[in-house]
């Protein structure tokens, strides 16, 4: 695989995940900050390649999946460093609401294990900054929102960079 | 549909027995794509729907138009309509950042909505595009 094809995935992908670690931008950017990076890196291909051509659906596509799984994999490290150092995030901070909730329930054995499997994470991440399962649910979920997105992105954002429409 | 069905799950299955998919991994997987603050968000009899007023409205419009689409077959052959979509949704955005006026969810949703369903139209013509592509030659760039 080219770096032409790549490296614009690679650059538009850090660069969302930087910006999703940043306090206030999710909430303006809300959901479309991952397809914007794949807009992002649809253009930078596109000047990459020198000449007019349309973008195929396939490449378009393509773009959005690399940029997606870039994003994902980088939000994942960041959120994995920041944690490290700070030895909490929003899911210990949280903790408590969410274990009030699951009490008010009533879920009975099977919120009992949640809870203890939840307690233990944010124990981990309190005392040693990390905790396995809970870096492996991040990069899980972060891997399939943000490749759905991608996919989506690089869709939409082939429509505004082909400058020939031929929808 | 079903990832409808997941933004509207606090109203549609409050009758069914709470379960911790709904409870707790739910909220986690809408968290990834948006803010889900309750103030930017419509309650329905009491119960906060997962996602905010903007986001409600594009999937509710992407769900609306992919089925009438389905139905209708549209066939989009300009891009204004598109950046018109972004161009509302962007101005309702700055406009209550930068305070000309506070922020309404019902503007919020509607800007959504308009961009949900513009969209949507959009990224079927590049699925129908891509089978094309498949159908004329394996390796076009």
């Amino acid at each position: 695989m080219s770096s032409k094809f790549y490296l614009p995935s690679l650059v538009a992908g850090f660069g969302a995940a930087a910006l999703s670690t940043v306090p206030g931008v999710k909430a303006v950017g809300c959901c479309i900050v991952v397809p914007l990076a794949v807009f992002t890196a649809l253009l930078l291909f596109r000047k990459s390649l020198n000449d007019n051509q349309n973008l195929s659906v396939k490449t378009s596509i393509s773009i959005g999946l690399l940029t997606g799984l870039f994003a994902a994999l980088f939000s994942t490290f960041f959120e994995f460093i920041i944690t490290l150092f700070t030895h909490s995030n929003d899911f210990v901070q949280t903790l408590p609401q969410t274990v009030q909730v699951l009490d008010d329930l009533k879920l009975g054995e099977a919120a009992k294990q949640t809870v203890s499997l939840m307690n233990s994470m944010a124990n981990q991440i309190t005392s040693t900054g990390f905790s396995l399962l809970y870096t492996v649910f991040v990069l899980f979920s972060n891997l399939v929102v943000d490749s759905i997105f991608g996919m989506v992105g690089g869709l939409l954002g082939r429509v505004i960079v082909n400058r020939r429409t031929n929808i | 549909m079903i990832w409808c069905a997941g933004i509207f799950s606090p109203v549609l299955f409050r009758t069914a027995q709470s379960n911790l998919f709904s409870d707790l991994y739910l909220p986690r997987i809408y968290s990834l794509v948006c803010h889900r603050d309750a103030l930017k968000s419509f309650f329905i009899e009491g119960n906060k729907l997962e996602v905010c007023a903007r986001c409600t409205g594009i999937y509710a419009g992407a769900l609306i138009f992919s089925i009438v689409a389905l139905v209708r077959g549209f066939r989009m052959r300009t891009k204004k309509l598109l950046y018109a979509a972004i161009v509302l949704m962007a101005a309702d955005v700055f406009s209550y950042s930068v305070g000309i006026y506070g922020y309404s969810k019902w503007i919020a949703f509607i800007t959504g909505l308009i961009l949900g369903s513009v969209s949507i139209l959009y990224i079927f013509a590049g699925i129908e595009e891509y089978f094309s592509e498949l159908k004329m030659s394996p390796d076009v760039q």
